[in-house]
């Protein structure tokens, strides 16, 4: 309730334009929305440029913000995403509608993701394709559905399975090749296990 | 177990934090958030508009000035030529104003409507003469009284005219009495100081004194007298005011030719203000000053992704025009020239993807190991960068300009410096870095005040055609050339041609 109401006083002074107030939110949110940055962009040092990017807009728009419609935290997010696509929604990169690459499961590629530390993953996901890794991000991390995607991205729901296939299927490929270069081979080894 | 991998992804990232210093970013927010603030340049236009409407507010008042609120100060040589032209007019009205007068009065003797004998007659004005001057300052109840007179051949049935008489006198002197003192009251009015020899009549007298002259209605004048004024205006120009006997003998449909010979004789004030603009195409004119030629060879490697689009400029000017021709103005330019940031790249990425065979067995002490085999693929991407530059120049210019006479065109050849005090530039560069790959800036300068070579170059010509009485609108064909837009290692000059149109406003009418 404190924290509450400490937000909207700092939103209020934020209005006004006031630079303590704007520095007080600023690190408040600034974990929140690093976390989310470093999934959508390639490195840290992108990730800091999107979070800056966030905040800045934030603080330029912050008189469109209206709380009842939703937390505030929420609304960072949305700007960070949003940014994050912007370029590739102007450069229809991710326009590609081909068919649907069948998802094969392999039990030995979801024991090594269950392996994997937050880092590991974040990682993995860095090596995407830009295009790839923001429908990951929006489908898989998200919970966003193909069509909210394709909505926000204007592409096809289509085109969204297909890069989420796409996506999983390198991670997967990611995954075994890093097995085969034996990064993860200790784990893996205790884990997939067959008897002769 | 599709769902368990993805769960666990969440589960993992949204939990994750990254260790990072948030401070780092604080800087550049506040930077960013609290820029240094702009300097408003449009305010500097708001001095030559300041200029252009004080000259235009001039030119109206002096174009809506009463007669008498003028002052005598004006041209002789005018004033002398106006004389003549309304002396002419003068005498014609003195002898058509005379012989009605003589008609009347016969009229109003011979049929007996007022039996007063001559002598009686000039008494009676004496009186009236007399008393006028007594009760000058007095306030009295004025009466207005149309009168009809029996009409003769020249005269018509009936010729109301009205007077403004004091009512004690009404009864004793008559109709006829009414119509001398008409006479008297004219014969009191002071005319133009140049023409008081020649008005002897008392019709132009009164003509005189009813000063606001023009051709609309005024039912309480005689009809004789309304003809009168309309032919006598140009004689209105007898008195000492160009501009305002200009404009009523406009208004009162006076002839084109007498228009002429005001407008002729009319100076024109050598102060103007033009407001203009072109635009036109542009050529970039790029060289480097640094003798290192594998810089040389990074930087011109790129000249193929900018590509000029045009030169824009608008203008806010001061001039003086003398009267050899030669003119001069400076003022107040803005100049914003754009360029199509055009940049494409390819880029792969290479993947491996899975092929549903075993590629190898690991077979350690006690566990195997099968390992699947991949197959590469590579994928290409392409992405195009499409963006628009700017440079904008806010500069003072300054012209130097020689004007021929084409009939009633004027054609002005004009030569001048644009001395550049603000400078921004908003836009993307491509480079390549030291690893051979590209990079994309994004520039954003603020106006400032850095450039090392400020002046650009202006040669223009203008086409005038008048407006009204002395503006003019113009259209013109120009070559300019930029100062430097860059400072440092690189010289960047845009070259244009250009079309341009505009409007001159002559400040006021010169006397």
């Amino acid at each position: 309730m404190t924290k509450k109401k400490n937000i909207k006083k700092l939103i209020a002074s934020c209005k006004k334009q006031e630079w303590a107030a704007q520095k007080e939110l600023y690190l408040l949110f600034a974990d929140e929305m690093m976390s989310i940055a470093i999934r959508y962009a390639s490195d840290i040092n992108s990730a800091k440029d999107l979070v800056q990017e966030t905040f800045l807009i934030f603080f330029k728009k912050i008189d469109q913000y209206d709380e009842n419609k939703g937390a505030l935290g929420a609304w960072l997010r949305r700007i960070l995403i949003n940014k994050s696509y912007a370029f590739y929604h102007k450069n229809k990169r991710l326009d590609y509608d081909g068919d649907e690459i069948a998802t094969a499961e392999l039990s030995a590629e979801t024991s090594a993701i269950e392996l994997l530390e937050a880092e590991d993953i974040i990682k993995l996901i860095q090596q995407l394709p830009e295009g790839c890794r923001i429908i990951f991000n929006l489908k898989v991390v998200e919970g966003y559905s193909h069509k909210e995607i394709g909505e926000m991205l204007d592409i096809t729901a289509s085109a969204s399975r297909s890069q989420l296939s796409r996506a999983k299927q390198m991670l997967r490929n990611m995954i075994t090749a890093s097995e085969s270069m034996g990064q993860y081979e200790n784990q893996y080894y205790k884990q997939t296990k067959l008897s002769t | 177990m599709k769902m368990n991998s993805e769960e666990h992804i969440r589960n993992k990232l949204k939990n994750h934090t990254v260790d990072w210093d948030k401070e780092d970013l604080l800087e550049g927010l506040k930077q960013d958030l609290n820029p240094t603030k702009k300097k408003p340049v449009w305010k500097w236009f708001l001095i030559p508009l300041l200029f252009l409407l004080i000259g235009l507010g001039w030119w109206n008042y002096t174009q809506h000035q009463k007669p008498t609120d003028l002052t005598t100060s004006q041209s002789t040589s005018i004033n002398n030529e106006q004389t003549i032209i309304n002396e002419q007019l003068a005498n014609q009205a003195s002898n058509n104003i005379d012989q009605t007068q003589k008609n009347t009065k016969d009229a109003l003797v011979k049929d007996n409507k007022v039996n007063i004998p001559k002598p009686a007659i000039n008494k009676q004005a004496n009186e009236i003469e007399r008393v006028d001057s007594k009760t000058k300052t007095k306030t009295k109840t004025k009466t207005k009284t149309k009168l009809s007179v029996p009409g003769n051949s020249e005269t018509k049935s009936e010729m109301p005219l009205e007077t403004s008489i004091e009512s004690d006198r009404l009864s004793t002197s008559g109709k006829a009495n009414l119509m001398e003192e008409n006479k008297q009251l004219a014969l009191r009015q002071t005319p133009p100081i140049q023409t008081q020899n020649q008005l002897n009549s008392s019709g132009l007298k009164e003509a005189a004194e009813h000063k606001t002259w023009d051709s609309s209605p005024r039912s309480a004048r005689a009809s004789l007298n309304e003809k009168l004024s309309i032919s006598m205006l140009p004689g209105l120009e007898i008195g000492p005011f160009l501009v305002p006997t200009y404009r009523l003998a406009k208004k009162a449909t006076a002839t084109e030719k007498d228009e002429e010979i005001v407008s002729t004789l009319a100076g024109i004030n050598p102060w103007y203000v033009t407001i203009a603009g072109d635009i036109g195409v542009v050529k970039r004119n790029r060289t480097f000053q640094t003798p290192d030629a594998s810089f040389l060879n990074l930087l011109e490697a790129n000249e193929a992704t900018e590509s000029a689009i045009y030169h824009a400029n608008t203008q806010f000017l001061l001039g003086y025009q003398h009267t050899s021709g030669i003119s001069l103005q400076t003022g107040l330019a803005y100049h914003e020239v754009k360029e199509l940031f055009n940049y494409s790249e390819q880029w792969q990425d290479t993947v491996l993807l899975p092929k549903d065979e075993v590629r190898y067995i690991i077979v350690d002490k006690q566990d195997t190991t099968f390992v699947m085999d991949t197959s590469t693929v590579i994928n290409t991407y392409e992405r195009t960068i499409r963006h628009n530059n700017k440079h904008k120049l806010y500069t003072i210019p300054v012209q130097l300009g020689y004007q021929f006479d084409v009939g009633k065109a004027k054609l002005v050849t004009r030569v001048g410096v644009n001395y550049t005090f603000l400078h921004n530039y908003q836009g993307k560069a491509n480079y390549i870095d030291e690893e051979g790959n590209n990079q994309i800036l994004e520039n954003n300068a603020e106006l400032s005040y850095t450039l090392t070579d400020r002046i650009g170059l202006n040669v223009g010509l203008e086409w005038l055609q008048p407006i009204m009485h002395q503006h003019h609108w113009f259209v013109s064909a120009n070559y300019k050339r930029t100062p430097n837009v860059h400072s440092g290692i690189i010289n960047q000059h845009y070259h244009s041609l250009s079309l341009g149109a505009g409007i001159q406003f002559t400040l006021a009418s010169h006397r």
